[in-house]
């Protein structure tokens, strides 16, 4: 990491001296750090609110003086953090309050951005959007949004695309984050999301982390792991990764295997489990049934890719015969993890005197197979039963504070509905019913996924993108491409955000957006827990909230009768509104008036109670009473086990790009950093992104700690400094470079391959060669 | 080099202006209060104990601010706030974190007691919340101190310290005491800041006299009962 | 090309008028103490011609009763 300037030394040298001198004159002195306000501690009121940042979704208690947020504390109530936040949450309000904060709208007029009054901007908005699909067709427009979208967001922007102007394109960034996840849930179980909650923390005595740097990414939660590891003797946390980071060193054991290799592994555990019949056979008699899906599925490099998996049945039997490929010393010869190491897992998994909780996020979420890893690590939690029960389940992380909340139960993807899909007819006319929309205006076909709507923008069947929430022009794979083809001529493109980023670069139309509690929300984070925030502050100048920016432009274009609502109470109509899709006992959601109070509240949410474990009836309502355990996602109210092989990534390194490249985060920084790195003690900590080295590479190739060097992988290149010693450790042939900084692109150099199940890109793995410069 | 001689020299100066002015002001300081027999008198700046290690300046005392070993310079409450964004959030770390610390984060290993550290010739600040062992995930370190974009953050300023209510009797806590409920951590030893080190280290049963002040009205029969 | 710190007391009633002032003037920042008057004067200049015309703007300032140098050559 670099070093502190000369001239930043004599700064710090010069305040000491002065304060040195002042305290000497007057002793008890005292200069903060921050600029005061003209209010004192007593005038704080403190108000809950989820944290802004990932899909934990903390509670936060934000204290308001003024009208202006001050400070920052856990909100001790929440049964999420405790009252624990992390660097992020403890300086997140910052984030409202960055200098070049976007207050007006902006307009391109010859080239460059001129403030425009916002009418006259939302005006601009809905007359292009209206000429583009009179000249170009309905399915020429296009919204793409986010999981930090509040659920009104998502909802209006739903109604509004498929409900009022009759298309399907409408996606979310979300896509790139869990769209895999989703996929599993559904192939295994027939409805999204985890089984369980956070609680399963405080029961476990196993953590088994798949590909999941949790001490950097979901800090707080893992602050719990290690409190239930404190209290409890015997508590082992298990990190399962590609590099050494942080959590390695916290857990108990920390077992490194080579990439895309964690397919094998899964397996692997499963051959083991089964070969020492520690397989729980009442369980998988009564609750699972056995599928075999299709085989080398591809990876969506082409622009004209599809894909349609096929579930064939099968039994343990063909199962058994399956795993044969799996045993430990046969994936250990290319997994890199020894055949002991995968038998101690399997035995961890397959003791039943210990309840496991597995965890995972992008790890396994951002993979070319990455639905297949998703329902291996189910396999195994249902090969031994150690699901659906306090300290016993898998539970997939989200990064977003509402990627669960919006994009997965609102749906906000082209194929998806509030309640179900576009493709089945019910659900159709269930959105045509409560929107009281012609069922004719919904299209039954879904458009593009995320990957194919930027490449369909390039090619220019969309004219039209409106972006909320998001900063694709960092977080696309394979950059320039996307880029190239957002600043093509005749396409039209509108970012709605708070800060200029580098989307806002290539926009049309700026729409300065109110953030977080600067307007009335909800967020539903990964354990089902929605959570609502009220306006705390005003928002500045012009911003207005995403919600409303969609609702004047709807009104604009003649679909106002879909958004009859006014200002004050539309937060709560819509809530009321986008209940009714779910109003069955599988996924009733709270009360408004129970969110406003609460500390949130779990979906389903029935009799007044929040369901914590899905599917077992002692806890779950929907599950037929009189069962155990009732998986009634599936029509034979059975959880699937696919037998899922082992598929090599599209590009693995070779002599010409000899390193693996992975990306990912860094605990200061949350997503594209537009808003922690206007906050200054994030900005401060980690300033500029860095490659990760393995000291002995360096050494080969002559490069010293701090050198620059320049990463090359075959669709593009940055330089950027390397770091021997950080905080993380790839292995050897691995380089590690986190996505925050603006300034150096890491996604110029991924490759846009995808799951071809979820569509959801691999941002872990391609190759890349490094240079000394 | 210059330049750090002369801020010895300018230090050195002031502070025997300093002493003198003292000299004439009362022993009570602006509170009423006796000031901390604990208390010390000398700049915290002192360069000489700069110097360079694999290329990261250490800047011993004048980045860590603690008590020397002679108990010449102390960290004042102007540089335990100058480290927090506002009051109560958690403080950024002052002194460089290399490889094993940001790795390990076995930042107990010298926070959770506290004592001398030689290796930054400072005492060791004690942490309030030892049961806590994912350090990193609120303390980050200072890397650089430019803004990437600058800011119009303010805040309200600390809570000034209370007033006892009769002379001698014991002031009320004026902050929370989330993550802080070891009062002892910042109030006492050698690295708390001598403006609110306790004069009675050794009553360790704090909140038997201090308590919080949880509201700013007086009782009142009528709204208690509503 | 220098950076060089400052104690600054103002004029008695006149804390916050010099604090403005001081903020305006480019170069300069400003930490004024929370319980007293006296405030921290940090000037970091790029050039000898920008250091001479902060002092010189310091000079014309009626609310400093006096500035005390506590780091820095000039």
């Amino acid at each position: 990491m670099s070093g502190v300037s000369r001239r930043t030394f004599l700064r710090m040298a010069a305040v000491s001296a002065a304060s040195a001198a002042a305290t000497t004159l007057f002793p008890g002195i005292v200069f903060g750090e921050w600029v005061h306000s003209d209010h004192d501690s007593s005038d704080v009121q403190w108000n809950k609110t989820p944290c802004r940042f990932c899909g934990v979704g903390c509670g936060l208690l934000v204290g308001i003086a003024g009208g202006r947020a001050v400070a920052v504390k856990g909100d001790p109530d929440s049964p999420v953090n405790k009252g624990l936040c992390c660097v992020k949450g403890y300086h997140s309000v910052q984030a409202l309050y960055g200098k070049d904060r976007l207050k007006k709208a902006l307009v391109r007029k010859n080239g460059t951005l001129v403030e425009t009054p916002i009418a006259e901007a939302l005006d601009l908005v809905a007359n292009t959007m209206a000429s583009t699909i009179k000249e170009h067709g309905k399915d020429a427009v296009s919204v793409y949004g986010s999981g930090q979208w509040t659920i009104p967001d998502g909802y209006v922007a739903s109604k509004f695309l498929k409900g009022g102007i009759g298309t399907n394109n409408l996606e979310a960034n979300a896509r790139l984050c869990m769209a895999s996840a989703v996929t599993g849930f559904l192939t295994s179980f027939g409805l999204d999301e985890p089984m369980g909650c956070y609680e399963d923390i405080d029961h476990a005595d196993v953590f088994v982390l798949w590909g999941n740097n949790m001490a950097e990414m979901h800090p707080v939660l893992f602050s719990r792991l290690l409190d239930r590891r404190r209290k409890k003797k015997g508590v082992v946390i298990i990190d399962l990764a590609t590099r050494t980071t942080r959590t390695s060193h916290a857990a108990d054991k920390s077992i490194l295997f080579k990439p895309q290799t964690d397919l094998a592994i899964a397996n692997a555990i499963c051959q083991v489990l089964v070969e020492n019949n520690w397989v729980n056979h009442s369980f998988v008699q009564q609750h699972v049934s056995f599928k075999a899906g299709k085989t080398d599925i591809g990876y969506g490099l082409e622009d004209d890719f599809t894909f349609k998996d096929e579930a064939r049945a099968v039994d343990l039997q063909d199962f058994q015969a399956f795993l044969a490929d799996y045993t430990p010393e046969k994936v250990a010869a290319y997994s890199g993890v020894s055949a002991d190491d995968i038998r101690y897992l399997a035995a961890l998994y397959g003791d039943p005197a210990r309840k496991v909780v597995s965890y995972w996020c992008m790890g396994m979420n951002q993979h070319t197979r990455g639905t297949w890893i998703n329902n291996l690590v189910y396999n195994i939690h249902l090969l031994v039963g150690k699901i659906s029960q306090p300290g016993n389940g898998p539970f997939s992380l989200t990064g977003q504070p509402s990627a669960c909340g919006t994009v997965r139960e609102v749906g906000t993807l082209t194929h998806k509905l509030p309640h179900g899909v576009v493709m089945n007819e019910d659900d159709r006319r269930m959105a045509a019913e409560i929107w009281k929309v012609p069922f004719e205006r919904i299209p039954a076909k879904p458009t593009h996924h995320t990957v194919s709507m930027f490449r369909a923008l390039d090619r220019g069947d969309i004219r039209f993108m409106w972006i909320q929430v998001t900063n694709p022009m960092v977080t696309m794979p394979k950059l320039k491409r996307y880029r190239d083809g957002a600043k093509k001529e005749g396409r039209f493109i509108v970012v709605s955000d708070v800060y200029p980023t580098p989307t806002t670069d290539i926009a049309d139309v700026i729409l300065p957006s109110a953030m977080w509690f600067e307007r009335e929300g909800m967020f539903g984070n990964s354990e089902r827990r929605t959570q609502h925030f009220n306006q705390l502050v005003a928002p500045p100048g012009d911003a207005m909230s995403d919600t409303w920016q969609l609702i004047e432009v709807a009104r604009r274009m003649g679909y106002g009768d879909l958004f009859p609502w006014s200002y004050d109470d539309h937060i709560r109509e819509i809530w009321r509104e986008y209940g009714r899709f779910h109003d069955s006992p599988k996924h009733a959601m709270a009360p408004y008036e129970v969110l406003r109070q609460a500390p949130g509240a779990i979906w389903p949410f029935v009799n007044g109670r929040s369901t914590k474990w899905r599917y077992n009836a002692a806890y779950d309502p929907a599950a037929s009473p009189g069962s155990d355990f009732d998986f009634y996602g599936k029509p034979d109210h059975r959880a699937w086990i696919w037998l899922r092989p082992y598929e090599p990534p599209p590009e693995i390194p070779d002599a010409a790009y000899p390193f693996w490249l992975n990306t990912g985060r860094v605990v200061e920084h949350w997503h594209t950093g537009s808003m922690t790195r206007r906050i200054p003690t994030l900005h401060r900590a980690a300033p500029a992104a860095y490659v990760e080295i393995h000291p002995h590479d360096a050494e080969r190739l002559g490069i010293r700690n701090g050198e620059s060097v320049r990463l090359v992988s075959r669709r593009g290149e940055i330089i950027v400094a390397a770091v021997l010693d950080g905080r993380g450790q790839p292995t050897v042939g691995q380089v590690f470079v986190p996505f925050f900084d603006e300034s150096k692109l890491i996604n110029e150099l991924t490759l846009d391959a995808y799951c071809p199940i979820s569509k959801q890109p691999d941002y872990k793995k391609c190759a890349v060669r490094v240079e000394k410069v | 080099m210059v330049i750090v001689v002369t801020v010895c020299v300018m230090a050195a100066a002031v502070m025997i202006v300093g002493e003198t002015l003292r000299s004439s002001r009362s022993d009570h300081d602006e509170q009423g209060r006796y000031p901390s027999p604990t208390s010390t008198r000398k700049p915290v700046t002192d360069l000489r104990h700069a110097e360079s290690r694999g290329g990261m300046p250490v800047f011993a005392a004048a980045m860590v601010p603690g008590t020397s070993r002679k108990g010449s310079h102390s960290r004042s409450l102007n540089q335990y706030y100058e480290r927090r964004a506002y009051a109560g959030a958690p403080p950024a770390i002052p002194h460089p974190v290399d490889s094993y610390m940001n790795r390990s984060q076995r930042c107990n290993v010298c926070h959770e007691r506290g004592g001398f550290a030689p290796k930054f010739n400072a005492y060791t600040p004690i942490t309030p919340h030892p049961q806590y062992t994912n350090c990193l995930q609120c303390h980050v370190a200072v890397t650089e101190e430019t803004r990437f974009v600058d800011t119009d953050w303010t805040s309200v300023p600390a809570p000034a310290i209370q007033r006892s209510a009769l002379p001698g009797s014991p002031p009320p806590i004026p902050h929370g005491l989330q993550l802080r409920d070891n009062c002892l951590a910042c109030h006492a030893g050698p690295a708390a800041p001598p403006k609110i080190r306790t004069s009675h280290p050794e009553r360790e049963n704090c909140r038997q006299c201090h308590v919080p002040k949880a509201t700013q009205t007086l009782f009142d029969r009528a709204s208690a009962s509503e | 090309m220098a950076i060089c710190s400052y104690i600054v007391y103002p004029q008695p009633g006149s804390r916050d008028a010099l604090r403005s002032k001081l903020t305006g003037i480019a170069g300069c920042d400003v930490m004024p103490a929370e319980n007293n008057d006296v405030m921290i004067l940090v000037t970091d200049t790029n050039s000898d011609s920008h250091e001479t015309a902060v002092q010189q703007a310091l000079k014309q300032i009626p609310e400093i009763q006096c500035l005390a140098l506590t780091f820095g050559d000039i």
